[in-house]
């Protein structure tokens, strides 16, 4: 494809850039936004754009102060957690799926489809009353519980359908050693479906630890708060430094925006992966 | 750069299988009396499934039958009331919010289908600086409600935002965004097309990757021009995805809350309501959860029709294409 050499080609991608550069501009702007506000020292220059009087100290000074570093323990368990379950029951039932053909299975299929389209506000009524009469207010399982459930369908099938792709001849040779199930599922499916585990662990890494909703309703005591609920956490207590409100959500931001910059790559391919699929 | 995205899909569309039955069945086949073995792998997610969706789907849509306030243990039994109340113009506010989740839909599906295409489009190919901007792009997709709520609310802010500013630095008269009814809903719009437009961008540029290059090159021989082959070539490829992301952009239309309910909680004056905002604003600001488990079994009723009518869509697209 010579098309860089053809003129025609090179004014095309000069009305690119064109079009692009604005674009990605205001694409950047809340985040910069954000940052900015972060490194100023006074309320009055939070939108300043002199390049002078840049300081770390509200990121600093809100470190120390406040309970953020509790809070981030706090979003990693949850997010963990669920990923790990999430990958494990999730490929166990994909394997199961794909590797036996059983009476019931369009059923099981049917059934985590719903949990796709599912909002999670249509069913917050119950999941709060669950989670009130099983006595699981401010106790990880509360958020580990339903963000495993509201990630499964997802997991389940995008599992099931890697393991379908895997050639029959496969599991033929696995027989033919007398291996068992489990151990074909473990030695040799759930490693050939790297890229489907890559995938979910993105979905539902995001999933997790982005959550509000459900963290806000169900850790309340000070103590169990995911990072999300930091702005509201701290907003009073910062209620007249409006850097130190900024220095906390970039706090809260620059975690996942450099794990994302850092592995940008394995987060197109996995999420492009899971799409075609 | 996207080659391993390529290789990958190339790969998928060798080999669709999916939705094929599994051959060799003989273990399953043998033992047809007792339950399959492929139950015991199933049945640990179903378990936490069963628990933590399907329970609550179903209570519900049977605490929408009840009158309770979530703090006494006393539930009446009312019937169909609350469906009366909300379908029979006794709740105002409950039209308001169909008729912005609607609104939500028609709006924010087709501007990040448009802009997730158009991006895609201008990506596709040997563009300098093409992985930045494909990164700048798609990085709002990763960020979390609370962040994305925050420095928007900052943009506008009706006293000093940047779109207020900019808006004064131009010669215009400050805008209140989020404070009037009038534009609250069209600024919310706007932060919804931000965040996910990337993630279509990036699901289209996939789809682009499969369309055979020789296609272009024989469109360009013939003497089409650059927006014809986009017309002729680009967008009946994709298609596909297209059904796909319509389906992702309706569920997640109907899954929006978290952005809106930090920014506005719904007002000014229920202007940005949407359907998920009043189910939570019944059940634990107004303490009705009777109320808002009806409210609730609505928008389940609502998000299964658009469910059925677009995986129809789908299946006849795929047909079509063919």
């Amino acid at each position: 494809m010579n098309r860089t050499t053809s003129r025609v080609a090179a004014d095309r991608l000069a009305w690119s850039h064109l079009a692009l550069l604005p674009l990605a501009v205001l694409w950047l702007l809340p985040i910069v936004l954000l940052l900015n506000g972060a490194v100023r020292t006074s309320t009055a220059d939070i939108f300043s754009v002199s390049p002078s009087g840049l300081t770390l100290e509200n990121l600093i000074a809100v470190w120390r102060e406040t309970d953020l570093l509790r809070m981030f323990v706090n979003s990693t368990i949850v997010t963990v957690a669920s990923v790990i379950a999430v990958v494990v029951l999730g490929s166990l039932a994909g394997f199961g799926l794909a590797y036996y053909r059983f009476r019931g299975s369009g059923i099981v299929l049917l059934v985590l489809l719903s949990g796709i389209m599912l909002a999670p506000a249509a069913i917050i009524v119950p999941l709060y009353e669950l989670i009130l009469d099983l006595g699981m207010l401010n106790t990880y399982p509360a958020l580990v519980g339903p963000y495993t459930a509201l990630g499964m369908a997802a997991s389940v099938l995008l599992y099931r359908n890697a393991f379908l792709a895997l050639p029959n001849e496969l599991r033929e040779a696995a027989s033919l050693d007398g291996a068992g199930s489990f151990r074909i599922y473990l030695r040799m499916y759930l490693p050939l479906a790297r890229t489907a585990t890559v995938t979910i662990a993105i979905l539902q890494g995001l999933a997790a630890w982005n959550d509000y909703i459900l963290a806000l309703l169900f850790m309340t005591d000070g103590k169990h708060e995911t990072v999300q609920l930091a702005f509201i956490a701290f907003q009073g207590q910062y209620f007249s430094s409006l850097p130190k409100q900024f220095a906390v959500m970039a706090i809260v931001m620059l975690p996942v925006l450099i794990i994302f910059l850092v592995a940008q790559r394995a987060f197109v391919s996995g999420l492009s992966a899971g799409a075609v699929k | 750069m996207t080659s391993s995205v390529g290789l990958d899909t190339r790969a998928k569309e060798r080999k669709p299988v999916v939705g094929t039955p599994t051959t060799g069945t003989t273990p399953a086949r043998r033992r047809r009396r007792r339950p399959s073995p492929g139950w015991l792998y199933v049945a640990p997610a179903l378990a936490v499934f069963a628990v933590f969706v399907a329970y609550p789907i179903v209570a519900t849509i049977r605490s929408s039958f009840y009158d309770y306030d979530g703090i006494s243990p006393i539930r009446d039994w009312v019937g169909l009331d609350n469906y009366r109340e909300m379908l029979g113009g006794l709740d105002p506010y409950f039209w308001k919010a169909v008729t912005n989740t609607l609104l939500w839909t028609v709006v924010t599906v087709p501007a990040q289908l448009l802009i997730g295409l158009g991006l895609a489009v201008l990506l596709d190919g040997a563009l300098r600086g093409k992985v930045v901007y494909r990164t700048v792009f798609f990085m709002p997709a990763v960020l979390s409600s609370a962040v994305i709520a925050f420095a928007w609310g900052w943009i506008f802010n009706p006293d000093e935002g940047v779109a207020t500013r900019v808006i004064r630095a131009t010669g215009g008269s400050g805008q209140a965004w989020l404070a009037e009814p009038g534009t609250a809903i069209w600024a919310a719009f706007g932060v919804s097309a931000w965040r996910y437009s990337g993630l279509f961008m990036l699901f289209y540029l996939a789809a682009m990757q499969m369309i055979p290059r020789d296609l272009y090159e024989s469109a360009r021989i013939d003497g089409a021009s650059w927006w014809q082959r986009v017309r002729r070539i680009t967008v009946p490829q994709v298609r596909p995805m297209t059904v796909l992301l319509t389906l992702f952009g309706v569920i997640g239309a109907f899954r929006e809350f978290e952005v809106v309910y930090i920014l506005t909680r719904g007002g000014p004056a229920h202007a940005t309501d949407l359907l998920s905002i009043q189910i939570y604003d019944q059940a634990f600001d107004l303490s009705r959860p009777g109320y808002a488990a009806a409210i609730a079994t609505a928008l389940l009723v609502l998000t299964a029709i658009c469910a059925v009518v677009l995986l129809r869509l789908i299946s006849w697209a795929n047909r079509s294409v063919e």
